[in-house]
């Protein structure tokens, strides 16, 4: 038997308060309040979505089964009828063999992706063996828009309703159907849950209802309805844990309801408001894919119970405490910190490890509001203000020295860039004339070359990502005009996504287009605090800096970054630097009552 | 009223100061004059407080601090010349007051 000494190398230690910095996992007696005591990873409580890889061919009213790490999508149409089949690994949607013909409004069941059961929408039922399709016994009564119990395995499930009458329920055992006892109320394109065949749920469907009935094995009752009255949604869980998504109710919906054996509670809505989705798994980690917004989506999203709480740390002080510099780096323990005001224009350069901040070589133009990204070994710095106002400069960094190299078309500062290194990489937006532009240029490690503009002037606002794949969120687009708008870099246009939710300028943002973080800025104060967390899809609200600030530098990803320097309240420039990490613990008392 | 928040003066010296696990316990904010607020009556609060030497001052004393600190950096804010205090330089807007919270 393993004891915690043989897994730790230590026994279980006591103390009469709790360790300052215990590790994740760590056991310990507390002498005072007689508690045995863990360290434990704080993840949230509620549910919310998240974007995650498309299926390769977007359709509506196909079948699903299976769960968020092992999922299958079949059929379904695109405006024609499909019999492509996809599974989904956790990661990404990969095609495998087809369905034996097109079609769409099946039901499906199955615990796992890699068997499951499609019925419909006429007698024809296949049994899916996690390679091919199996032809098996019919049902009795053949129909389109049925549900299931969504999680029943491969061998025992229920599916109701469907075309009218849209009351009839058939068992299989696994090789026969067998008609049971029919649903109070007729509907079709209902939501379904279930993992056996004695506790299943049916909710909402055709015409457009709230009712949800709970089948015993025997009967069907009425049990509280949902909130929101839709149809054709997406649905997961079992009797007693079921997830409602979506749907159409007059308009597509966004809408998402837990069931929790008594009640249905309202949840945080999808991203987007989708009908005719497919959906699979529990209540704490669930798909949605698929769907129409009229026409055929490929939107995979990914419910998730659980996932890691972020939190901002201190980290060491900058030796020249300033704001509006440029910020470069990979991570919250390896940055670069260069130019700004401090509070006159500065070409000092600082290189931080984790826990202190490195004098190392000028920039050759000392400079403020300039732009930089890259890696603490690879880095860009363009643009900014100097005594002769706006200027082109740009210089590359090698993990040594700066380096002159061609300059940007057109003079500017308050613009932003994304680069991976000092070979490529693109500056957009900025305050150049006439008061803020759209202009956006392509470094290709020789020459600067314009693209195509931003869809809005703006300054001051974060800039993360790569040359190909950038990411542009808030910023002002005139004085005292705060915007919240996100626009992401495809490698030739850019497109407008979902908003912050708080507009603001003099913020910056470290990650990727699909995994990015937005920290302090202008508003709701003149120095702020606020940390935005986009999933790829929408912004959410997640832990403040401790200290409110604007005209930041930042290094990093979405789960580690530092946000560095800046202007406080007061003193105008600090040097203080704070670390972020997606992941952090909670101690919890072992309880054994 | 029962406080919301107490206060305390300490000079974060970086690393370590706050860690993880402090911030995801409890929400700070700083303030000029290296002023903190921490959830009152909180035992994380109290540990953090006692962890970094902080001075502990009441809600009005914590305020005096502040109000010094700002009206410093506006009467040098106000000392600038006009060119510097221009509209269109939007982020160099003069300090604005701060009001603490019981």
């Amino acid at each position: 038997m393993a004891t915690y000494l043989g897994t730790h190398g230590s026994k279980i230690q006591n103390y009469t308060t709790d360790p300052d910095n215990p590790n994740t996992g760590e056991v310990w007696y507390n002498e005072t309040s007689n508690a045995l005591k863990f360290q434990y990873p704080a993840v949230t409580t509620t549910g919310s979505w998240s974007s995650a890889n498309p299926v390769n061919n977007g359709r509506n009213n196909g079948g699903g089964f299976g769960i968020y790490t092992s999922a299958l999508f079949f059929g379904g149409t695109d405006g024609t009828d499909r019999a492509y089949t996809e599974f989904y690994n956790g990661t990404n949607w990969t095609e495998v063999n087809d369905l034996p013909s097109a079609s769409q409004g099946m039901a499906s069941f199955g615990a796992i992706g890699t068997a499951g059961v499609s019925a419909g929408p006429n007698v024809d039922v296949q049994v899916w063996n996690g390679t091919n399709w199996a032809e098996v016994n019919n049902l009795n009564a053949g129909r389109g828009g049925m549900a299931s119990s969504k999680q029943s395995p491969s061998t025992s499930g229920i599916v109701f309703g469907g075309v009218p009458p849209g009351t009839a329920a058939e068992v299989w055992n696994g090789t026969n159907w067998t008609e049971v006892g029919d649903l109070n109320t007729s509907r079709i394109h209902a939501g379904g849950a279930g993992d056996t065949i004695t506790a299943a749920l049916c909710f909402g469907g055709k015409p457009t209802k709230a009712n949800t009935e709970l089948w015993n094995g025997t009967n069907w009752t009425e049990v509280n309805d949902l909130n929101t009255a839709r149809q054709q949604f997406g649905s997961s869980g079992t009797a007693t844990a079921a997830l409602a998504f979506g749907g159409e109710n007059g308009g597509k919906k966004a809408v998402t309801e837990l069931w929790n054996g008594t009640n249905w509670v309202e949840q945080n809505d999808l991203p987007t408001a989708l009908s005719d989705m497919s959906g699979c798994g529990t209540t704490t980690n669930s798909l949605s894919y698929g769907g129409s917004p009229p026409a055929s989506v490929a939107d995979t999203n990914e419910w998730i119970v659980g996932a890691p709480i972020g939190a901002w740390s201190t980290g060491g002080s900058l030796n020249t405490a300033r704001s509006t510099g440029g910020g470069a780096g990979i991570s919250a323990d390896s940055a670069l910190a260069f130019g700004g005001a401090s509070p006159s224009r500065t070409a000092v350069t600082e290189l931080y490890d984790g826990s202190s901040w490195t004098e190392v070589n000028d920039l050759n133009l000392a400079r403020d509001y300039l732009c930089g990204n890259g890696t603490t070994t690879s880095a860009i710095a363009a643009a900014g203000e100097t005594p002769g106002g706006r200027t082109t400069d740009a210089e590359t960094w090698n993990g040594t020295n700066w380096t002159e190299v061609n300059n940007i078309n057109t003079a500017r500062y308050a613009a932003n860039c994304a680069a991976a290194n000092n070979t490529a990489s693109l500056i957009f937006g900025g305050d150049g004339p006439p008061p803020t532009t759209a202009l956006t240029e392509l470094y290709n490690g020789t020459n600067w070359t314009e693209v195509n503009d931003l869809n809005a002037a703006k300054s001051y606002m974060g800039g993360c990502g790569i040359s190909t794949a950038a990411l542009a969120s808030g910023g002002y687009s005139a004085p005292g005009a705060n915007v919240a708008t996100t626009e992401y870099y495809n490698g030739t246009n850019w497109t407008e996504l979902n908003d912050l939710n708080t507009a603001r300028h003099s913020l910056d943002t470290s990650g990727t287009y699909t995994a990015a973080l937005a920290f302090g800025g202008n508003n709701p104060s003149p120095r702020s605090a606020l940390t935005e967390d986009w999933n790829g899809v929408s912004w959410s609200e997640v832990a403040d800096l401790s200290t409110a600030r604007t005209n930041i530098m930042r290094s990093g990803t979405s789960s580690s970054a530092a946000c560095i320097g800046g202007a406080t309240a007061a003193p105008a420039n600090t040097g203080a630097t704070e670390e972020w990490s997606s992941t952090s613990n909670t101690t919890k008392t072992v309880s054994t009552d | 009223m029962a406080k919301t928040y107490q206060y305390c003066v300490a000079e974060n010296w970086g690393k370590g100061f706050i860690d993880h696990v402090e911030s995801q316990r409890i929400t700070f904010a700083s303030f000029p004059g290296n002023v903190w607020q921490v959830p009152a009556y909180n035992k994380h609060g109290n540990l953090w407080i006692a962890k970094v030497a902080g001075v502990v001052k009441t809600k009005d004393e914590a305020q005096a601090i502040v109000d010094a600190e700002v009206q410093a950096a506006q009467a040098a804010w106000d000392a600038l010349p006009d060119a510097e205090k221009a509209p269109a330089v939007e982020t160099n807007t003069r300090p604005a007051d701060i009001t603490l919270e019981e």
